[in-house]
């Protein structure tokens, strides 16, 4: 992936297509009928933004069928998708395994697989978070075999093929198995968000092609891209429900005037404005933050999820109490929010654990 | 800029060590007005201002830049800040021939301003001030009382928001007025702060006399007269955001050089200071640069208030956590008073609670109560 070229006035034009699209294919009564269907994926959603708007390669180089696009240019696409609580694996795809592929540095892996990825006609996820304990390993046995399990596996049910993190004999590694391969099993998990549904996958000796050599290093390096993605997410999400809560605070009338020009409800929506402007300006300069500066990624990426992931979850939450009863009710969208937020608060770190390794960079802490 | 800020450094590199040794380690209120007419004289102070009035015609940026140049050499702010920003702004823009003249005199502060807005009924909401200034014959009368009157105990002059017009919608109604602090009838007290200062007085006026000729602007104008100066301020708040990233950077390195560790509770309120600060100086730097391109800015002023003011005024709390028992003795006195001046962090310039109203209903669109 590129550092981003594009200028903030382009990034807004990008961001009006993606808005203008979004609006018109996956309004919320198509993701409640997609939801519904349990498949986890709005397909003609997908297609418009993998090969029209060509989203799903944002990230690739154009030598292989990308747009070579970087961080910056992803946030908008990322905050759109989640402010339309899109049915898609956009962070699963086009972010984590695109990222995780050109991270481990392996021409030929690149050329496999960065085309499929970028026109969208196959889609991927990474198998990161070790289930039940356990670490997932991975054994040279006349060709690698994967061994464990990982929790919290987005998209997994629709992956073609599955990018997995294990240990190895002399490390970490990045291994890519094929989601039908023998000795792999995908649970689907009762997972708290209905617009990204997670499973558990478990790999009983599976075959698996490594990918580049020692991953570690590039390990921390998706992990800080991780943070930067999916506060972006919170960040979109965080601004819909703000319009959708101030909204509702200037038409419902109690007391015989609009719950809004109470100052209880006034100053929460002015301080969900603030949160919203404060998340803005961060995921703004983290996905501007050079790429390869690791030093400065890793902090710009704990920063920025450590913030998003405390006070996203702060305005959903506040969203729902200026709704009043409507608010707690499954037709009204805000628990749809509130659960891909509160997804997206745990996923690569919540505020606490972000401020912890905030601290053993600060030396605040051994 | 960069041949600006090297005639500046130059300065300051002879000029800020001989004031030091003029005046050593003293803090009195002549050192800082020989400071000022020190940096006045170099065109530093007035840099913004227009070259017809002694300034160099500059922006907002090299005026921003020009003071953290200044705060680098560790020179203290000038004491006539509330003139050289808003008062003579105010005076070139729509003051007669004869009150032009005091532009100059605030910058070598010959004269020293301040401003007669805040009442004790009229705070937050300050147009509803009653303060009266009653026309008969060529003065104008004035009666009523002001409070929280910065540095009133030092001015020569005051820039007066009085009521000359009872029966006008209340912002409608209100002049701007030139009162010299001598006049027969003006008394001022000081006010004695929680932390022990006393940078506010307070000012009566019993039956005041001043030439009607004293007016700024237009009669019943005094509102906007100076809503539009105070509009210059704004951009200081992204210049405030940046300094309290600072400040949570420097606090967190002394804390990390400690030989005893802090609590690990204490130490995750330093990282979440350090996580909010980080965020509140990207906003500032974002906001500068809109400026820096020609964008005026918008709510983002508000916003950066807001934040900065509630996330100092918890530093100053966690400060005085770290000095524990040595804060309530007093062997830590920064952390005591910070602790105590820190309350009026979300007070001053319009309390927290107002901006969210403002928020609410300038920017978000809300009803009004």
């Amino acid at each position: 992936m590129n550092t981003s070229t594009t200028t903030a006035a382009e990034r807004a034009d990008f961001r009006a297509s993606l808005r203008d699209f979004l609006s018109d294919t996956s309004p919320e009564s198509r993701v409640r009928e997609v939801i519904a269907s349990e498949s986890g994926l709005d397909e003609a959603t997908w297609r418009g933004l993998a090969s029209d708007l060509g989203v799903a390669g944002l990230l690739i180089p154009e030598e292989f069928g990308g747009q070579g696009m970087g961080m910056a240019e992803m946030a908008v696409a990322l905050e759109e998708a989640a402010r339309a609580i899109a049915v898609v694996p956009l962070l699963a795809s086009g972010v984590l395994a695109t990222i995780a592929i050109q991270l481990a540095d392996d021409a030929s892996a690149n050329a496999d697989l960065l085309p499929g990825l970028a026109n969208g006609s196959e889609i991927m996820t990474v198998a990161l978070l070790d289930g039940g304990g356990v670490t997932t390993t991975a054994r040279d046995e006349n060709g690698w075999s994967v061994y464990g399990s990982k929790t919290a596996v987005l998209n997994a049910n629709i992956a073609q093929r599955i990018l997995v993190v294990a240990s190895t004999p002399t490390g970490t590694g990045l291994f890519l198995v094929d989601a039908k391969a023998s000795g792999l099993v995908i649970t689907p998990q009762n997972s708290l968000d209905l617009t990204r549904p997670t499973a558990l996958v478990t790999f009983e000796g599976v075959a698996a092609t490594r990918i580049g050599s020692e991953f570690s290093e590039s390990l921390n390096a998706l992990n800080a891209f991780g943070r930067i993605a999916v506060s972006a997410e919170l960040l979109g999400m965080s601004e819909k429900l703000m319009e959708v809560a101030v909204e509702y605070a200037k038409t419902r009338v109690q007391f015989g005037k609009p719950i809004g020009a109470f100052q209880a409800i006034k100053h929460r929506c002015s301080e969900m404005f603030a949160h919203v402007e404060s998340m803005r300006a961060a995921v703004g300069s983290a996905a501007l933050v050079d790429p390869t500066d690791s030093v400065g990624l890793h902090e710009q990426a704990l920063v920025v999820k450590a913030y998003c992931a405390r006070f996203a979850p702060w305005v959903a939450e506040a969203t729902i109490q200026v709704h009043g009863g409507i608010g707690f009710t499954w037709e009204h969208c805000a628990h749809l929010y509130l659960r891909r937020v509160k997804t997206d608060e745990i996923l690569f770190g919540d505020a606490l654990t972000c401020r912890y390794q905030l601290q053993q960079l600060l030396g605040l802490t051994a | 800029m960069e041949a600006l800020l090297a005639e500046l450094r130059e300065f300051l590199t002879k000029e800020f060590p001989a004031w030091r040794a003029k005046w050593q380690d003293s803090d009195t209120w002549e050192a800082k007005l020989d400071w000022q007419r020190t940096m006045a004289g170099g065109r530093w102070t007035t840099a913004t201002w227009p070259e017809e009035f002694g300034g160099r015609g500059l922006g907002t940026m090299e005026m921003l830049a020009i003071e953290d140049v200044v705060a680098q050499y560790g020179a203290p702010q000038i004491p006539g800040m509330i003139g050289v920003k808003n008062v003579a702004p105010t005076l070139m823009r729509f003051g007669n021939e004869e009150q032009r003249k005091s532009v100059a005199r605030i910058a070598n502060t010959d004269e020293f301003w301040c401003q007669g807005f805040s009442e004790p009924g009229a705070g937050s909401d300050l147009a509803s001030l009653r303060t009266r200034a009653v026309i008969d014959g060529d003065d104008f009368v004035i009666n009523g009382q002001k409070v929280w009157t910065s540095n009133g105990m030092y001015a020569t002059h005051m820039q007066l928001l009085a009521r000359t017009d009872i029966d006008a919608p209340k912002h409608k109604g209100i002049s701007a007025i030139v009162v010299p602090i001598n006049t027969p009838g003006l008394e001022v007290r000081p006010i004695k702060q929680i932390n022990g200062g006393a940078e506010f007085a307070e000012v009566f006026f019993t039956d005041v006399r001043v030439p009607v000729a004293n007016l700024i602007g237009p009669l019943n104008e005094g509102w906007n007269v100076t809503m539009t100066t105070l509009g210059h301020e704004r951009a200081g708040v992204a210049v405030f955001a940046g300094r309290l990233e600072q400040r949570i950077r420097n606090l967190i390195e002394d804390v990390s050089k400690k030989d005893t560790p802090v609590s690990p509770v204490l130490s995750d309120g330093l990282a979440e200071h350090y996580v909010e600060s980080r965020v509140l100086g990207m906003m500032g730097r974002q906001m500068l640069a809109k400026i820096a391109d020609g964008v005026a800015p918008g709510s983002e002023s508000s916003v950066i208030k807001m934040v900065w003011s509630e996330l100092s005024q918890r530093v100053d709390t966690t400060v005085m956590e770290l000095a524990g028992v040595d804060g309530i003795t007093g062997d830590d006195n920064a952390a005591k008073s910070g602790y105590l001046t820190a309350r009026s962090a979300t007070i001053a310039a319009g309390t927290s609670d107002i901006v969210k109203n403002i928020i609410g209903d300038r920017v978000l669109g809300l009803p009004r109560d």
